[in-house]
Parts: C-alpha cells; sequence; structure tokens
C-alpha cells in the first residue's frame, strides 16, 4: 500500500504540473507590435523615425565620400581607405560600400516616411495636427529621394508602405521621381509651420528652399524649363523675404558649436552631445583634420580647440585655397581655416620653445629664402619643409613648398589647413568619435546663392548680382566691402560655384552642385589632380549597388559605364 | 481510486507469480572497481536476462534446466558463470576490445550496441578523461565519425564548435542538442566538468534523433556523467599541471625590414622614427606580450554506497592562463547524483551540478604588438612610453598589462539540477517522472582604465551586463518491455514533457567615471551614459513522442518512432509539427547461411529513414514589428518607432529528412567496424532571406529552399596485439561529408548577394581570384585596367576589361571535406602509452591574419613578406604604397589550403604496482606525462594553427601546445 501512495502522490504532482496549453502562447511583453502606429502617439514617434537615417548619410564618412571628395575642392588625405572615390579608380565600383550605405539607409527611411504617411489616414487626429505631421515627412522623404536620383539617375519609386515580402523593383525616369519631390514639397510648404515646434523640424521656408533648389536643379535637366528657374527664383526670394530672416554680420556665425540655432540655419542634421542621443555622431570633425601631431615635437594629440583626432581624409585642393584670395580682403579664409597649431606639452618640446608657441606654420604667403629665415629664427622648432610650408604659387620646387601637383614632393597630403567648421570641442574625450555638431543642409545664404543661380539662369544677372553682393560684402573685412562687390557682367556659373565652395567647402554639397551645373568633369579635371586622369563622361551618375541588382527577381539595369 | 488499488493489486500479483522461480542477484564491477550499469546479464542458451541498473546492480530469473549466466559489455570480455546454489553473484569484468554488448544511451532510454537501429557513435570514459580538456566539446575532436570539432577561439574557455554531419540551415542554427542525464542543456557546455562525464553518445540519423523531434535535426550529443554504486566508498583525487606555449610565431619585420618597406612604400619618416633608426632600434613585441601559460586543474571525488543508496560527488578545480597573461579562466564545479531505492519498486535519485567560471577576457594585446612599429620603444628611462613610435594612434600594449587597466571578467553561475522517480508499475511496464531545472546567470564587467589601448588617455569606461536565464523541463515516461517469446521481444516507450524557458538580460554602458578603482561598480558616478537596456525573452515547448522497438528471431529489429512537438515560438495553426522515423535492422550473422564461415563474427545491417526539425528561430520572429529609432530635436531627444521586420506568421519548422544505410561488423575477434552512408535533405528552410532594400527591409526570415548533405563515415576500432603484458590497439574515424544548396527561392537561382549558390556548400569563398602582381612589363595590359605594374592582378573572368563584381568566383569553402581521427594506445606491463591524431581536409581558409598584417603601408607593422618591387618581380604581394590603408583586392590575398594533420596528444603513463600500493591504503595511483598538440602539419607559414571552425585565421591569442604532469589516485 504504501508503494501505490508513492505512486499517487507522484501522479498527482505530474498531473499538476501538467499545465495548459499556455506553455505555447507568445505573448510580446519587451517589445511593440506594428498597430502601434496607427495611434497618436505612434503617429509621433513614426514622423521621428523617419529623421534617423539622415545620420547615416550626413556627417559621415561614407557620405562624404560621395560628395567632398572627388571635386574641386577636395582630394584625399594620406589615411583611409576610399581613395577611390576620390580618384574614380576602379574600385569606384557597384561595389563600393558609400554607394550601398546611401542606398539601403534612404530606402528604409523611404519606406517608414511611406507607412507614416499611409497609416496617418487611419490615426484619430484633428487634419492640421496631422497635415503638419505629414508634411514633415514629405519634406523629408521628397529629400532622401532628391539625393538618390542625383546621385543614381531614374531608379526605384515607391510612395506606399511594403506589406509582404517585395522582391522586385523598377527604375522609373527621373523626370516621374522629380515630379513626385515637387509634389511632396509643395504638400510641405503649403502644411509645415514658420517656426518649427522643436529645433530641427523642417519649417516652411526650409521646405520653400528646398523646393528653390530642386526646380533650380530641374532646370538644368532636359526635361526642365526656363520656367524651372523663374520658379526657384521666386521661391528663394520669398524665403529671404516673407519671413523677415537676415544675414549676419559674420559669415561664419552658423558655424558657432555653441549657437547651432543660429537663425541663419534653415535646416541641419541633429546630432546630440548625449551619446544615448547620437549612437552614430558627426563624425566630420576626424576627416578634415590634418595629421597635425606628428608634425613637431611637443605636440600632442588633445581636446581643444584647434586640436582633436585626425583621420587624415580630406584635404584642400590648392585651389580651394587659391580661391578665398584676396586673404587681407575676403575675411572668410582666415575665419574658416586654421593653419597654425601650437605646442601643447613640454614632453621632447624643441629646446627654446614653450607651450603656447608656434609648432606648424602653414601659409599662403610668397616667402623668399629671408623670410623662411626669420620664420625659423623667431620659431624654435619650426623648419622649412619639416612643417613649415607655403602653398603660395610662387613656392613650387622651393623646400618649403606644399605642393604636389609636380609629383615630385608629397608634403601636403597628411598637413593642410584644417577647417573650423568642423571642429567639436564638445566630445567627452579626445578620440571620441561620435561628435554633437550639427550638420547644416540648408541656410540662408544658400538661399541668396541659389536665388542668384536661378536668376542668372533666367537672364538677369543684374538681380543675381545684387544677391551675391549681400554674401559677399558681409563677407568683407571691415571697410573692405566694396572691393568684395562685383558687377552684373562679372556673374557666370563659374563665379557663383566659386562664391559658393567659399561660404559652403567641404559641407556635403559640391559634388551635387557641380553635376548639377554640368561642371563636374571640367573641374574636377582642372583643380583635382589626383581626379583628373579617371574621371569619365559617365561619372555623373554612380553605381547602382551591386546588392540591389543581385537581390532582384527581375532585371534591375545598371547604370552604363559600370 | 479504489478501481485503481485494484488495478494495482492485479499488477502486484502478477508480478510475484513471475517472480515463483529461482532468483540471482549481484553487482557487477569493472576491474578498477566502479559499478558498471549496463551490463547485460542472461542466461545461456535462452534470451532471459536482464541490465545491470545504475548501481550495477541486477537481478535474473534463472529457469529451471539452466544454470549459466553470461555477462557481457562492451570493451569487456563476456564471462560465463555457473549459478550452482549460489544466490549472489558479484561479477569484476575484465577489460576487452571488440564488443557487441555495450550498453548505450539513446534518448528516454538505453540499449545494447548490438540491438541499435540507429547511427550512435559514442566516446568513452577513458577517451574523455585522458585528455587535458577543458570543455566536453573538446573530447568529441577525433574520437567520433561525422563529429566536426573545431575550435571557436584560443582564449581559454572559448571551447570548439561542433557540427554532426555538416550543416544543414542557412540562417538558422546548426548547433546540435545537448541532453545530459536526460535533460536538454541549453547554450554552453563549457560548464560541465569532462572529467565527471561517464559517457558521450552522438545521435546522427533520424532513427536515433526523432524522438527529440523539433530539435533533432542538427543531431543530438547525450552525455552521461558518473554515478555512484555497491561498491566500496573510493575517494580520487585527479591532477594535473602543464606548460603551455604559442604553437607558432608569425615572422614580422624587424627594424631594418620595416625601414624598407616604408622607403619603398614613399612612406613619410617622423623625426622619432629617424631616431631610431639611427640608433638602430628594433622592438620585438610579440616578444614582450607573449609569454608560457599554465593549465591545471584538480578533482576530488568520492563515490560509494550499498544496495539500496549510491552516490557520487566530486568537486573540480579548472584554472589556466593563456600565453598572454591578463587571459585567464577558471571554473569550480560541485556535481552530486545521488540513487535510492525506496523498495524493489520505486527509485528516486538527483543529477545536480553548480559550476561557477570566470573567464577573464582580457585586451587582444597581441593584435596591438603584431600592429605596433618595432621602430618604436616601450620604454624610456624605465617609464612605459604610451604612444611610442610614430602613430599616436598604436598604443603601447604593455599598457594593458598593468593591474586594473583592463578588466573584462566574464562570470557564469549555474545550477543544473535534476531529480527524478522511477515505478516499477509491473514487470514489463515502468512509469518515470523528470524535473530538471537549469539556472544560469551571467555577468559581463568591463573596466577600460584611462591609460588601457581602448581608451588611450580617454575617461574611464565602465560597463556591466548581466543575463538570467531559467529553464525547467518536466518529462513523464513510460516504459514497455515485454518478450513474449524468444522470438518475439517488444518494448515500447511513451513520453508527455513540457519545457518552459525565460531569459532576462539588463545592460548598463557608461564613461567618465571618477576613479580608476570602483572598476565597473558604482556606475551611477559616470559623467555620461552610453548605453543601458533590459530585455525579455520567453519560450515554451510541449511534447508527445512514442517509440516502438521490436525484435523478431533475433535477426530482424524493427524501431518506429514519432514525436509530436508545439512551439510558442511559430504562430497560431502552425504550432504543431510531427516527426516520424522508422528503421530496420538485420543480424545477418544470426542467419544459418552465416554459420559455417568465420570471416564475419558479426554482421548487421541498418537501413533509417526519417524526418527531424530545426526550432531555429527567435522569439517574436513570427510577429513582426517596430523598431526603436533614435534621433535628436535641438536639445531634447527624438525617440521613434519604425517597421523594422517584416511578419511572417507562416514559419514553421525547418525539417530534415534522412536516409541511413549502415552496416557493423566484427572481423574475428580483433576488429570491429561500422560503415555508414547518410543523405539528409533539408527543406523549408528558415531562411534569413536577403530583399532588395528598395521595400524598405534588409531581409525577410522565410521557409524557403532545400539543401542536401551526402556523407560516408568509417569507423575502425581493432586490437592489434593482446598478450599478457602487451596490449596494442588503435581506433580509427574517417569521414567525410558533402554539403549543397538544391534550391533557394524554388527557382534554382543563385542568391550573389547572400553569397549562396546553387550545388554549391553552404558558405563558400566568393571573391576575386589573384593570379599575381602586375609585372612592367605588363604595363600597357595593366592600363587597360586603370592598374599599375606592382599592383595585384585579379582575373578578368568576364572578359569586358574591367574588374567588377562579376569577375568574383567561388574559391573555395571553409567546411572540410573529410576528416580524420586515429587514437592507439600501448599497454607494456604497467605503462601506458597513447595518442590521438586528427586530420583535416580539403577546406579553404581565409588567412586574415596575413591580410590585416600585410597591408603594405608602412604605418603599422607588417608580416616579413615577399613584396614586388622594380627589382623584385614577385607575383605574391604587390608593392607597397604609404598612401593606401591596404592594396587594392587585398583580401584576394588570404585564400588557401587549409588541410593540416595535428597530433592531437600524446600521453605515457605509469601505473604504480597494485600490490605495494594497497600497503599504504591506496588501491590504484597513475602518473604521466602528457603533451598536447606537440605537433602539426599545415601549408601555413610560421607554424601557425589553421584550426578555426569558421575557416577564418583572426590575429588573435594564438593556440597553443602543452606539456603536462599528471597524477590520478584512488584510495
Amino acid at each position: 500500500m504504501k508503494k501505490i501512495k508513492y505512486f499517487i502522490l507522484i501522479f498527482a504532482v505530474a498531473s499538476l504540473s501538467i499545465v495548459s496549453c499556455d506553455v505555447l502562447d507568445e505573448e510580446i511583453v519587451s517589445g511593440v507590435t506594428s498597430e502601434y502606429l496607427n495611434t497618436p502617439d505612434g503617429l509621433q514617434a513614426g514622423v521621428n523615425a523617419a529623421y534617423e537615417n539622415l545620420r547615416n548619410f550626413y556627417g559621415q564618412e561614407e557620405g562624404c565620400n560621395m560628395t567632398v571628395f572627388g571635386t574641386d575642392e577636395y582630394t584625399n588625405g594620406g589615411h583611409g581607405g576610399y581613395h577611390y572615390m576620390n580618384k574614380y579608380e576602379s574600385g569606384l565600383n557597384s561595389e563600393a560600400s558609400p554607394f550601398w550605405n546611401l542606398w539601403s539607409n534612404f530606402y528604409i527611411a523611404i519606406n517608414t516616411c511611406n507607412a507614416v504617411i499611409g497609416r496617418a489616414e487611419e490615426v484619430d487626429l484633428p487634419a492640421d495636427e496631422k497635415n503638419a505631421k505629414v508634411a514633415e515627412v514629405r519634406f523629408l522623404r521628397a529629400h532622401y529621394y532628391f539625393i538618390l536620383v542625383e546621385s543614381f539617375g531614374p531608379l526605384h519609386l515607391t510612395l506606399e508602405e511594403t506589406v509582404g515580402v517585395e522582391t522586385e523593383a523598377d527604375r522609373v525616369p527621373e523626370e516621374t521621381v522629380y515630379q513626385t519631390i515637387i509634389d511632396d514639397l509643395e504638400f510641405a510648404v503649403n502644411n509645415l509651420p514658420v517656426t518649427p515646434n522643436e529645433f530641427g523640424r523642417p519649417t516652411k521656408p526650409a521646405a520653400q528652399h528646398m523646393l528653390a533648389l530642386v526646380y533650380l536643379t530641374k532646370g538644368y535637366k532636359s526635361f526642365g524649363s526656363a520656367n524651372d528657374f523663374t520658379t526657384a527664383a521666386n521661391m528663394a526670394k520669398s524665403v529671404i523675404n516673407d519671413y523677415g530672416l537676415t544675414l549676419d554680420a559674420d559669415p561664419v556665425a552658423r558655424y558657432n558649436h555653441d549657437n547651432e540655432q543660429h537663425p541663419e540655419i534653415l535646416w541641419s542634421v541633429q546630432y546630440h552631445e548625449d551619446p544615448l542621443l547620437t549612437p552614430e555622431g558627426n563624425e566630420t570633425h576626424l576627416y578634415f583634420r590634418p595629421w597635425y601631431e606628428v608634425y613637431n615635437d611637443g605636440l600632442n594629440r588633445a581636446l581643444g580647440h584647434g586640436f582633436g583626432r585626425p583621420w587624415i581624409r580630406f584635404r584642400p585642393t590648392s585651389w580651394l585655397l587659391q580661391n578665398f584670395r584676396p586673404y587681407d580682403i575676403d575675411s572668410r579664409f582666415v575665419k574658416s581655416f586654421q593653419t597654425v597649431w601650437y605646442y601643447n606639452t613640454t614632453s621632447g618640446i624643441p629646446a627654446g620653445a614653450s607651450v603656447g608657441d608656434t609648432a606648424i606654420y602653414l601659409t599662403g604667403e610668397d616667402l623668399s629664402q629671408s623670410d623662411v629665415d626669420a620664420i625659423e629664427a623667431r620659431l624654435p622648432g619650426v623648419i622649412a619643409g619639416k612643417n613649415l610650408y607655403s602653398w603660395h604659387e610662387n613656392s613650387k620646387g622651393k623646400v618649403w613648398s606644399w605642393f604636389t601637383e609636380d609629383g615630385t614632393d608629397n608634403n601636403s597630403i597628411n598637413i593642410f589647413p584644417s577647417p573650423w567648421k568642423i571642429d567639436d570641442n564638445k566630445r567627452p574625450s579626445v578620440n571620441h568619435q561620435e561628435g554633437s555638431r550639427d550638420q547644416i543642409i540648408y541656410s540662408l545664404p544658400e538661399t541668396y546663392l541659389l536665388a542668384a543661380e536661378a536668376l542668372h539662369n533666367s537672364d538677369n544677372n543684374n538681380e543675381a548680382a545684387q544677391f551675391i553682393n549681400a554674401i559677399r560684402t558681409r563677407a568683407a573685412f571691415p571697410g573692405m566691402e566694396s572691393q568684395m562687390e562685383i558687377s552684373a557682367a562679372e556673374v557666370d556659373i563659374d563665379f557663383i560655384l566659386d562664391e559658393r565652395s567659399r561660404e559652403f567647402f567641404g559641407e556635403m554639397k559640391r559634388w551635387f552642385d557641380l553635376k548639377r551645373t554640368g561642371k563636374l568633369l571640367e573641374r574636377v579635371k582642372k583643380y583635382n589632380y589626383d581626379a583628373e586622369p579617371n574621371i569619365q563622361n559617365y561619372h555623373v551618375l554612380r553605381p547602382i549597388p551591386a546588392n540591389q541588382r543581385t537581390r532582384t527577381t527581375n532585371e534591375y539595369p545598371q547604370n552604363e559605364g559600370y | 481510486m479504489r478501481k485503481l488499488l485494484i488495478l494495482f493489486a492485479l499488477l502486484i500479483a502478477c508480478a510475484n507469480y513471475a517472480m515463483s522461480q529461482r532468483t540471482v542477484t549481484g553487482t557487477v564491477t569493472s576491474e578498477d572497481g566502479m559499478v558498471m550499469p549496463g551490463v547485460t546479464v542472461v542466461v545461456k542458451g535462452t534470451t532471459v536476462g536482464t541490465v545491470t541498473d545504475e548501481m550495477g546492480r541486477y537481478s535474473v530469473t534463472v529457469p529451471e534446466g539452466n544454470d549459466v549466466l553470461v555477462y557481457s559489455f562492451i570493451g569487456m570480455k563476456p564471462q560465463e558463470i555457473t549459478v550452482g546454489n549460489q544466490s549472489t553473484i558479484n561479477v569484476v569484468m575484465l577489460a576487452d576490445v571488440i564488443g557487441l554488448e555495450e550498453v548505450v544511451a539513446i534518448g528516454y532510454g538505453t540499449e545494447r550496441r548490438g540491438s541499435i537501429t540507429g547511427a550512435i557513435s559514442s566516446v568513452s570514459t577513458q577517451d574523455i578523461q585522458e585528455l587535458p580538456i577543458i570543455d566536453a566539446g573538446s573530447a568529441l575532436q577525433g574520437r567520433a565519425t561525422g563529429v566536426m570539432a573545431l575550435a571557436s577561439g584560443n582564449r581559454p574557455g572559448d571551447g570548439v564548435t561542433i557540427r554532426i554531419r555538416g550543416r544543414r540551415s542557412l540562417t538558422a542554427t546548426n548547433d546540435p542538442l545537448y541532453v545530459v542525464d536526460g535533460i536538454p542543456y541549453e547554450g554552453n557546455i563549457n560548464d560541465i566538468n569532462p572529467r565527471d562525464i561517464k559517457s558521450m553518445e552522438i545521435l546522427k540519423d533520424a532513427s536515433a534523433t526523432a524522438i527529440y523531434g523539433s530539435r533533432g535535426a542538427n543531431g543530438v550529443i547525450l552525455i552521461t556523467t558518473t554515478r555512484g554504486g555497491n561498491i566500496p566508498t573510493t575517494v580520487s583525487y585527479n591532477g594535473y599541471y602543464g606548460v603551455t606555449s604559442p604553437l607558432g610565431k608569425p615572422d614580422l619585420m624587424n627594424g631594418e625590414q620595416y625601414t624598407r618597406l616604408k622607403e619603398v612604400g614613399g612612406r613619410p619618416f617622423t623625426s622619432a622614427e629617424e631616431d631610431a633608426i639611427a640608433r638602430g632600434i628594433s622592438t620585438d613585441w610579440l616578444d614582450l606580450v607573449v609569454g608560457n601559460g599554465y593549465q591545471q586543474s584538480h578533482q576530488l571525488g568520492v563515490r560509494g554506497g550499498n544496495q539500496k543508496t549510491a552516490f557520487a560527488i566530486a568537486s573540480n578545480l579548472f584554472n589556466e592562463q593563456a600565453v598572454i597573461e591578463t587571459q585567464k579562466f577558471t571554473r569550480k564545479t560541485l556535481r552530486i547524483n545521488l540513487d535510492h531505492s525506496i523498495s524493489d519498486r520505486i527509485r528516486i535519485g538527483t543529477s545536480t551540478q553548480l559550476s561557477e567560471q570566470i573567464q577573464n577576457y582580457g585586451s587582444n594585446v597581441y593584435g596591438g604588438a603584431v600592429n605596433i612599429s618595432p621602430l618604436a620603444e616601450p620604454y624610456e628611462n624605465g617609464e612605459m612610453v604610451y604612444q611610442p613610435g610614430a602613430d599616436p594612434l598604436l598604443w603601447n600594449p604593455l599598457a594593458d598589462f598593468v593591474e586594473n587597466a583592463i578588466v573584462d571578467d566574464r562570470t557564469r553561475l549555474r545550477v543544473f539540477s535534476n531529480i527524478y522517480a522511477e515505478i516499477d508499475i509491473s514487470n514489463s511496464l515502468n512509469y518515470r517522472m523528470n524535473y530538471g531545472s537549469d539556472y544560469q546567470k551571467y555577468r559581463r564587467g568591463l573596466f577600460e582604465g584611462s591609460l588601457s589601448s581602448a581608451r588611450q588617455y580617454s575617461t574611464p569606461r565602465g560597463l556591466k551586463n548581466h543575463e538570467e536565464n531559467f529553464t525547467y523541463t518536466f518529462e513523464n515516461i513510460l516504459n514497455y518491455s515485454k518478450e513474449f517469446n524468444e522470438n518475439n521481444i517488444l518494448k515500447a516507450t511513451g513520453l508527455f514533457s513540457v519545457q518552459e524557458s525565460n531569459f532576462e538580460t539588463s545592460i548598463i554602458d557608461v564613461e567618465g567615471l571618477p576613479y580608476e578603482h570602483q572598476l565597473f561598480h558604482n556606475l551611477e558616478t559616470a559623467e555620461t551614459v552610453l548605453d543601458y537596456d533590459s530585455d525579455l525573452q520567453e519560450w515554451g515547448i510541449m511534447s508527445f513522442m512514442g517509440r516502438v522497438n521490436y525484435e523478431l528471431m533475433d535477426k530482424y529489429l524493427f524501431t518506429l518512432t514519432g514525436r509530436y512537438d508545439g512551439s510558442s515560438r511559430l504562430s497560431e495553426g502552425k504550432k504543431w509539427g510531427f516527426f516520424p522515423s522508422a528503421a530496420f535492422l538485420w543480424r545477418i550473422s544470426n542467419e544459418s547461411f552465416m554459420a559455417n564461415q568465420s570471416l564475419f563474427s558479426d554482421l548487421r545491417i541498418r537501413a533509417s529513414y526519417g524526418v527531424t526539425g530545426n526550432t531555429g528561430i527567435d522569439p517574436y520572429q513570427t510577429r513582426g514589428g517596430l523598431t526603436r529609432t533614435i534621433y535628436s530635436f535641438g536639445t531634447g531627444s527624438g525617440y521613434g518607432y519604425r517597421p523594422g521586420t517584416i511578419a511572417n506568421p507562416d514559419l514553421k519548422w525547418e525539417s530534415s529528412a534522412t536516409a541511413n544505410i549502415g552496416l557493423d561488423f566484427g572481423l574475428g575477434e580483433n576488429i570491429a567496424g561500422s560503415f555508414e552512408l547518410y543523405q539528409t535533405n533539408t527543406s523549408d528552410l528558415l531562411l534569413e532571406r536577403k530583399i532588395p532594400i528598395t521595400s524598405g527591409f534588409d531581409n525577410v526570415m522565410e521557409n524557403i529552399g532545400e539543401t542536401r548533405n551526402r556523407g560516408w563515415e568509417l569507423s575502425l576500432s581493432g586490437r592489434i596485439i593482446s598478450t599478457r603484458d602487451f596490449t596494442w590497439s588503435a581506433n580509427l574515424n574517417l569521414f567525410g561529408n558533402k554539403e549543397e544548396i538544391i534550391d533557394l527561392y524554388g527557382n534554382k537561382t543563385d542568391d550573389v548577394g547572400n553569397e549562396w549558390f546553387i550545388g554549391k556548400p553552404l558558405s563558400v569563398w566568393y571573391d576575386y581570384d589573384k593570379i599575381g602582381v602586375w609585372q612592367l612589363d605588363e604595363a600597357s595590359q595593366a592600363e587597360v585596367y586603370q592598374a599599375k605594374p606592382g599592383e595585384i592582378k585579379i582575373r578578368d573572368v568576364v572578359p569586358d576589361n574591367k574588374i567588377n563584381e562579376e569577375d568574383r568566383v567561388i574559391l573555395g569553402t571553409n567546411i572540410p571535406k573529410a576528416t580524420l581521427g586515429f587514437g592507439s594506445r600501448l599497454m607494456y606491463k604497467d605503462f601506458e602509452f597513447s595518442f590521438l591524431i586528427v586530420g583535416i581536409f580539403g577546406q579553404t581558409i581565409y588567412n586574415e591574419f596575413e591580410v590585416n598584417h600585410a597591408t603594405l603601408q608602412g604605418r603599422y607593422n607588417n608580416l616579413n613578406v615577399d613584396f614586388w618591387t622594380e627589382n623584385n618581380p614577385t607575383n605574391e604581394h604587390p608593392k607597397p604604397d604609404g598612401s593606401r590603408e591596404y592594396p587594392l583586392y587585398s583580401e584576394s590575398r588570404g585564400y588557401g589550403s587549409g588541410d593540416f594533420v595535428k597530433v592531437r596528444n600524446m600521453q605515457l603513463a605509469y601505473n604504480l604496482p597494485k600490490r605495494n600500493l594497497s600497503k599504504i591504503g591506496i588501491k590504484s595511483m597513475k602518473v604521466y606525462l602528457n603533451a598536447d598538440t606537440p605537433f602539426i602539419f599545415s601549408g601555413l607559414s610560421s607554424n601557425l594553427d589553421p584550426e578555426a571552425y569558421d575557416g577564418v585565421i583572426r590575429s588573435e591569442t594564438p593556440s597553443t601546445r602543452m606539456f603536462s604532469l599528471g597524477i590520478n589516485v584512488d584510495f
């Protein structure tokens, strides 16, 4: 009997433990399901999500490779693995990661935009509130498509959220993509507020600015018309005139890291000092900085004004530096570039030098031997050909020459003027990569130059000159304003491009500017000696990433030449 | 209730009736006093018999007119004992080589080797315990056919990755299911102390694995731990201590060679470098960071018991320091195995294991030391220089050796405990209940000090990660066994089981800690939070299983199994899956026509077919969901959610259908072997299919596609010499497996994006084919490809005068075609010598080490390779170029044969004479010298080790050889 009791006991325990079928029920506790997007809170979350992929492109090396490299402004420095992007070498092919990075992230963003726009119809919110949110997202979708279509030409256009598995994709003509972009932007212009609820969200003037840029670009296209330039000019003028926006007296005030909400800024991609909000930071502070730390002793990598971590990716072409001349009339060179580095450690410091003295001296001056002797005597440790260089034309062949174009020296590949606009001293430590600078996308000075370019293309150089001069005179050193002014006769597309460079060099616009104006090949061949031998006509379009072509079940054609 | 009582009364009455004959009981032990469960005891001339229980005990009823009992066990000599008028017969089994009667675990039961219808390999106690290994997986290397066990990494505690009969799944897991003392064991098996293991069985074909249903597709490894028995109490100590050293040292450039590299590459010298060259500096950084390591293991165990109770208690301390001083692994385990008979019919017991391990992961100073310039010096005036040499990013690797500069401690506490109760309801019906609980707690604490290579003067960083995992398994098993007559034997097993798991994680990652001695504690003092996160994952499985074995006329055996599994991970309507199998065994040697031949002492043919599944997917994967996004607006946050994954409610099990034919043979008394042929077709692959990202999604999980594995396995064991003083035995395992992707998306087209190709193995190296270096006289041809002499020359596969993605080709696969294991043991009087050789053939490896350290840029130190110059027209490596991070098509240099043969182990042992030992109270004592990986033969230069489970050679901690001294004592 005893045994049976045990048996019954065990069987009872066993039966109790045979829990019901809820073992097999799956309940999502820590995640959130897709239906959330249909709620008012979810809609806001979806709107926010539509921004994230901007950070995969703007302020990143791969994005800069597509916009900074291979232009008249910048060539490659000594470090980095993407020189082919600058040189238009064979590595610039369908498998090059910068193209896939842009393509994949922006199409993810587009699907997010499509989801928000589509689901908004179901969301229970007042129409105007809802439209303002949809307008934000349509602005973003227009931006994503604009960057894509300018890079890749005809491409896959989708305006609906993907439901289920899609394995096919098509290429629609650029014209169709442009029409979508314009539709989105017009909706944005009509529904966005003039001042944003939160900084970093697009506004009506930002949407108008972008629409001006889109029409301007379209004007050059085969499917564009002269009207497009007129529309672009009017749009830009509306931004300039209708909202009480004014240019700052200081041409570089908008780059102040402590004042990232400067009124000149129409729209910028947001980065934050809190690492939780910036898993991918603005990394441009790494890429444009030369390898200063190895050019003299007594000079350490450090955090602080004029120091930072150097990745030596983007080196200014000689043209970029010469384009600011005369340096004593146009203040922008002096205000934009760091050309001198100071000793910051006593360890190993050259005899006679102290911390704070000049350690590296780069200049555009026309130095004579006696000038050089005087500098060397005045600055202990500064030696011509070692850390004293001039990029003046006349220095060619001299020991202090910074030039490389004759191929006989290599002085500039790792040491060159560093732009202040990328400096980031708010990082917690010197090697911290994730910078917090916002990346300015659209700003009021650009609106002026867009207006000028549109007017020039509408044969209205008089008015164009006014907008250009507004930018130029405020950039003059005090008393030099009249020398900065140009006449209507001097306005041509090259001058506008030169002027754009003086304002926006290195700001991830240049490749698109050159392409838009049809000047990419001409100016790259003229000013970028590393890219000159290789660039071909077909390079005005980027290769469709191989991943796209191999994953579609139908044929996705490659661009010509690749 | 009343009915139940009556039923039981009847059952007991039946049992009593059956016992009205002469009964013999006893205990079977081995030569060294260990109890021997699973020994077959048969009444000679009949099929009446039994198998010894967990404590080595048996009880057999001897029919009238029979008087001889036969005791048999694989690896042991069968013994015949005349019963006479004894009622208790205790037997000591003696070692033998060839045997068929070994009892092996088969999942939810045991079976005699000779009656097994499926493909099962066994690894014995001796083979497991002889090697100085950390984890159970390593013991399988070279010991079992069909099992590929290759190093996951070389840090102590990294273990091996195991694949049984190749890989089947492209995106779901290919890891086998581990079952320890009957309970599924999730996750890392290096928690198990290999010295507690009695045997391991590897279930390979569907007949063997189908009883594990949805989790059987990748094979099942059954681990049985040592138990006590009705034996005198034995206290044992086993320990060893060994010294490790790197297998090889890569040939890096010295100061002079490095200077030349920079000159050729046109890389400018800094003033510090010029100074170092002038002073003739050439630092060998590897010598500074790599030294000798050690490994030790100490195990103290007590085993014993009586008729009613058996126990085995063991504790073990394992400790290893790598050849890089900052990398360590320590594990403490405690095991308690108890069995107790409450009555003749009711038994209870437990297997309980407590393990605590800590892996001091350290930093990769090896990679740092390989990179840093030989022109740099580690110290100046006795002080450490943190940024030696020209490049400020090249931190002094010795900085990480300073105590608490970098702390990366990964600890795991695990309690794996199961209890069972077993009732013999009748002589032929047995009920068993298992309840197993598995609690795991993992903690990673990371601290990177300001002066470590990870921080390089930045503020200290701390990270703490906690994971907790609780899984329970509850099983109810009915076993039925009935011999109707000597020609008809029926066995049946039924199972109901439930398993549920709960997994929680949390992590916090900060930087800007105010003081360094706080390490990864008190993290709220940090200035900046880099990350925090927590998560929950739950899943459950419910199963019904049945198995029927039928043996006819001692010649024909049939096994039918079926398992019906339900999983929480799949959506409604798809939750349940059925996994059947059937197998047949024909004992040819028992046929009358075989009676007159003497070649085969044993000959069996097996055939099986069945279907098993692969759970594969993570919880919640059928549901689709949103991905959290991060952005900011002005000074505020801007978190959001976007569509992240495509929901696929149609997901179901991935299923593998396996056909297996096996031939087991014995040639005379001294040779036994098996040969297997199999084919596994896996369909409805759980495939993370890459889709055009223009849809907004990168991939989707689908049940699509099919793979096939075909292979053969040969195992031979033989006793070459067997005399009283000298025996020599050997085991050979040789097997080959061929993976093939049959289809992906239903249209037999390749998926180039994923590098999946129809007709090719599951992973291939798909890259540009380097055919040399452009030479000076080829300048004009090179120019067509925008290349210059001195650059890598790539085969233009699609001849269009362009090198683009279409010119990539399949260069090989990282999965071996054939695997060899050869072990041998020689015993002369009290001396023993044994060795184990393993070999891998037909795989292509990617030598990332060479690619990453022959960048020829002159920024980092370089392997001393043969590079191209105008005066050295080599085709090996291109011309150095100081302006490039790495040469164009750099990776094309990395592919090559990964074939190797390793002497995995050699051991010389001496057993001290027992007669002398017994005088001082010692039962037995053995001392040994062991050499782990004394020799390796491969195509890699500098004696580097090509063994890596994924075929990628990395610049991490090098693999090692070890010489150790050990002792085993039983009191």
